[in-house]
């Protein structure tokens, strides 16, 4: 989750993640299966987290590299909208196959770090890029 | 894609002192667990576990190198193909339910110290992924990630 004190890709002040694991993991942590709400047939999820711990690494590089951090917090509350009709994906180069959706998500969240806070604007805000929700097989299940 | 987990330094969230995260318990399978489900079915849209998951999952084997530095994730785009949409799980033998998104927006940053506060724009790739998965320690698990 980051900030720029400018436009999006400029000037970046703030970026929060959990941290990448030894394994390689990537920005990827535990949270409590009765935070999210996924509906796939209605096309919708939602994902809801209070005071998650994260470190705010300021920038994406440095991120990367596991430089220097700050401990930090954030809280959210998103959601998914489907905005087209399910497809089914194979891609047997990536070894992922599944069912999806293209959706428009809302977020509005809040963080805080050590002499900082941050608040974003309401959720209907948002501007969606490119977002996804589905039933996903890999690795081991892939060719089940 | 040849990828280096060198990582050193400070302590990660997941070994410093929960302070706020409270871990209710594995949700470790017993070896016999079901392993498939049909697919869009209602019922394997509600997480198997509520807790949270004490084993970590694998990262998927590809990904990216942004400043030419490799990761295990895929950003919702740009879209690298053969397929219409990029893996939107960070997690390798997995099957579940997923999430992605790249939204931008803005918000208000506050000074804590000052009061003094300035306009920032953000940019957001969260996602989600819950279901089953083999864990670090090589067994089946349930359980649900966040993508921040």
């Amino acid at each position: 989750m980051d900030l720029f004190n400018g436009a999006v890709g400029s000037n970046q002040v703030h970026d929060f993640n959990p941290g990448i694991r030894e394994s390689g993991l990537f920005w990827t942590q535990p949270v409590a299966g009765d935070s999210l709400g996924v509906e796939l047939e209605a096309g919708t999820a939602s994902l809801a987290l209070d005071d998650l711990d994260e470190e705010d690494y300021h920038d994406l590089h440095n991120a990367l590299i596991d430089g220097p951090s700050d401990p930090a917090s954030v809280s959210f509350e998103m959601r998914w909208q489907a905005i087209a009709k399910p497809m089914n994906v194979t891609d047997s180069v990536h070894r992922f196959t599944g069912r999806f959706r293209l959706c428009a998500v809302q977020i509005e969240w809040s963080a805080t770090a050590p002499g900082f806070s941050f608040v974003s604007d309401p959720a209907n805000t948002t501007t969606n890029v490119r977002s996804v929700i589905g039933r996903e097989r890999n690795g081991v299940f892939f060719d089940e | 894609m040849n990828l280096s987990h060198g990582h050193v330094g400070h302590s990660h969230f997941w070994v410093r002192p929960m302070t706020r995260r409270t871990f209710l318990g594995s949700a470790a399978l017993a070896g016999g667990a079901a392993v498939t489900a049909g697919w869009w079915l209602p019922e394997v849209a509600k997480a198997a576990f509520d807790g949270v998951a004490t084993v970590f999952p694998r990262p998927i084997p590809g990904g990216v190198a942004p400043f030419g530095i490799p990761i295990h994730h895929f950003p919702p785009v740009p879209v690298f193909g053969p397929g219409p949409i990029n893996e939107p799980s960070e997690i390798t033998d997995f099957n579940g339910l997923v999430g992605i998104c790249r939204v931008t927006g803005a918000g208000t940053g506050t000074d804590l110290a000052t009061g003094t506060q300035t306009r920032l724009s953000y940019q957001v790739d969260n996602g989600f992924m819950s279901g089953l998965y083999i864990g670090e320690d090589g067994r089946k698990h349930h359980g649900t990630f966040a993508f921040i």
